[in-house]
């Protein structure tokens, strides 16, 4: 039998409320910027854009939550830890494309009642051909989702696996590293070396830096950097013990 | 092909505690073992290492032949309840129910509905509401609907009633009557599960002690009772397992059958399977 499907079967039952809920919470904050215009006669103006930054976000928080509960149900059912990282990046793809596809519909519909763009939009705009730009916009969104998706996957996993010590030592020291001591060090001792490093990142994996701006590209890169959590949560997950077994 | 669970030669640490200590054990099927020890012996931890819950640090497991580790094939021939719950908080005990048989290709659904019913278990309350008794119902409802080829329950009767309790034995016989298969129960109520049992696995401190049918244990020891010095007397030289005294009263238990004559005053009697789990884990073999 194969015992993965079982698990996309359940994680969908949970992610299908989440993301409905989501969206229903997008498509009323349009309705009401859309009535707050219509009743000021034009004093208000309003729009919405980059949707696809929000859905980064969902994306992060659903793989933080994707682990835990999951982890214990499925094992009390016997399923090996193999099927079960199979199960949560086969959900990870399927819902990451509904949600990109659903980001391109919600900015065209309220395109409609408000000026609006999405966050492809307004980094790529004419980075492919015009009959291209909805499916790239879909692939870039996606590629996207997927690596905040296995970034938090891999935060929930790590902490699953570290005790009470570690806990505490990443959930002070990792917040102490990033807020203080590297924008210390970066500028005092370093005049801004690890910014001007970061923004290169960042320009590379948005397609910048080589050549015009290529969303292809962008997407390529950030699927790539998104294996790197992935197999780290990979390497985690396949001794991980349950807990108070 | 191999219908049974081997375990070889496992080890199991946790931090500074030696829980397993080269345990091998063979569980057949068709066949109901009872799995006793005392507090810390291994019990949980040999059934987490069969079930892949967790993952020993020595030795193996395989269930009809093939390795456990992260193997589906295998796995899913297995159904494990433990003392602890691992359904999701909010999930509700029809959904679990009906989420177990999508895991599990024999699951008996009707079977298990009927069982909820026999027992009076809500089915649309969440599994976390549930009392002691009532998450252990829940739980060994699943459990014998599962229809695994092999069936392990830790600790099953956990704050069930005597009228329960007595239930469920039944139904875990007509079970195995209907579908012969293993299963394993690993229990503190040894005069209770000793009424179904055929063999009996004992575990003390991380190390085997006892893997035999249990009417041929029982048959291979007597317990010899009478005034401490005859008994005292009687016992020199012979494999003694422990002692029990009252008074100016002994009873000897011995790890040889019963003898035809006896010196006067002494009396022999086959001891019951908890007076010689007890004796077997205080210090005395069964070899």
């Amino acid at each position: 039998m194969n015992r993965w499907k079982p698990v996309v079967r359940y994680y969908l039952r949970d992610y299908r409320n989440t993301i409905l809920v989501y969206y229903l919470v997008m498509v009323i904050l349009a309705l009401f910027a859309n009535f707050s215009i219509s009743l000021s006669n034009g004093r208000i103006e309003a729009n919405i854009n980059g949707i696809e930054f929000a859905s980064a976000i969902l994306f992060f928080v659903l793989g933080c939550c994707s682990f835990h509960e999951y982890f214990r149900f499925f094992t009390q059912n016997s399923v090996s830890r193999l099927s079960q990282f199979r199960g949560t990046l086969l959900i990870a793809v399927l819902s990451g494309l509904f949600c990109a596809a659903a980001d391109q519909l919600y900015s065209r519909v309220v395109g409609l009642l408000m000026p609006t763009s999405s966050l492809y939009g307004m980094l790529y705009h004419g980075g492919a051909l015009p009959w291209q730009e909805t499916p790239v916009a879909i692939l870039w969104s996606l590629s996207v989702n997927l690596a905040c998706f296995s970034l938090g996957y891999c935060i929930a996993v790590l902490y699953y696996r570290m005790n009470k010590i570690q806990k505490i030592a990443v959930s002070i020291g990792v917040p102490l590293l990033c807020i203080v001591v590297l924008p210390l060090v970066n500028s005092v001792y370093l005049d801004y070396m690890l910014s001007r490093a970061l923004a290169q990142v960042l320009l590379f994996l948005g397609g910048f830096l080589i050549g015009p701006p290529s969303p292809l590209l962008s997407a390529a890169a950030i699927l790539f950097v998104a294996c790197i959590p992935l197999a780290c949560a990979w390497l985690l997950q396949r001794r991980a013990p349950l807990k108070s077994a | 092909m191999e219908n049974k669970i081997q375990v070889t030669d496992v080890c199991k640490h946790y931090g500074n505690t030696l829980a397993l200590d080269h345990v091998s054990v063979t569980l057949e099927q068709p066949c109901i073992y009872g799995l006793l020890g005392r507090n810390g012996a291994g019990k949980s931890t040999l059934l987490n290492l069969i079930s892949n819950r967790v993952y020993p640090d020595a030795g193996t497991v395989t269930i009809d032949g093939q390795d456990c580790r992260d193997n589906d094939q295998a796995l899913g021939k297995l159904f494990l309840t433990s003392e602890k719950n691992l359904y999701p908080e909010s999930m509700r005990v029809g959904d679990a129910i009906r989420w177990t048989a999508s895991f599990y290709s024999d699951f008996d659904q009707p079977y298990a509905l009927s069982l909820a019913e026999a027992y009076e278990l809500p089915l649309k309350k969440k599994i976390k509401s549930l009392s002691t008794g009532y998450g252990s119902i829940f739980k060994l409802v699943v459990a014998l609907a599962a229809n695994t080829p092999y069936l392990l329950l830790d600790e099953p009767v956990l704050g069930l009633d005597a009228h329960h309790r007595q239930l469920f034995y039944r139904q875990l016989l007509e079970s195995y009557n209907k579908n012969p298969r293993c299963i394993v129960i690993s229990t503190h109520l040894i005069e209770e599960v000793a009424r179904v049992i055929e063999r009996v696995v004992i575990l003390n401190e991380g190390r085997l002690v006892c893997h035999e049918a249990c009417d041929e244990l029982l048959q291979r020891c007597c317990c010899i009772t009478g005034p401490a010095e005859a008994v005292d007397r009687f016992a020199a030289g012979r494999k003694v397992l422990g002692y029990d005294a009252l008074g100016g009263l002994k009873a000897c238990y011995l790890l040889e059958p019963a003898p035809a004559e006896l010196p006067a005053g002494l009396q022999a009697s086959t001891p019951d399977l908890q007076q010689l789990f007890i004796n077997l884990t205080n210090g005395g073999t069964a070899k």
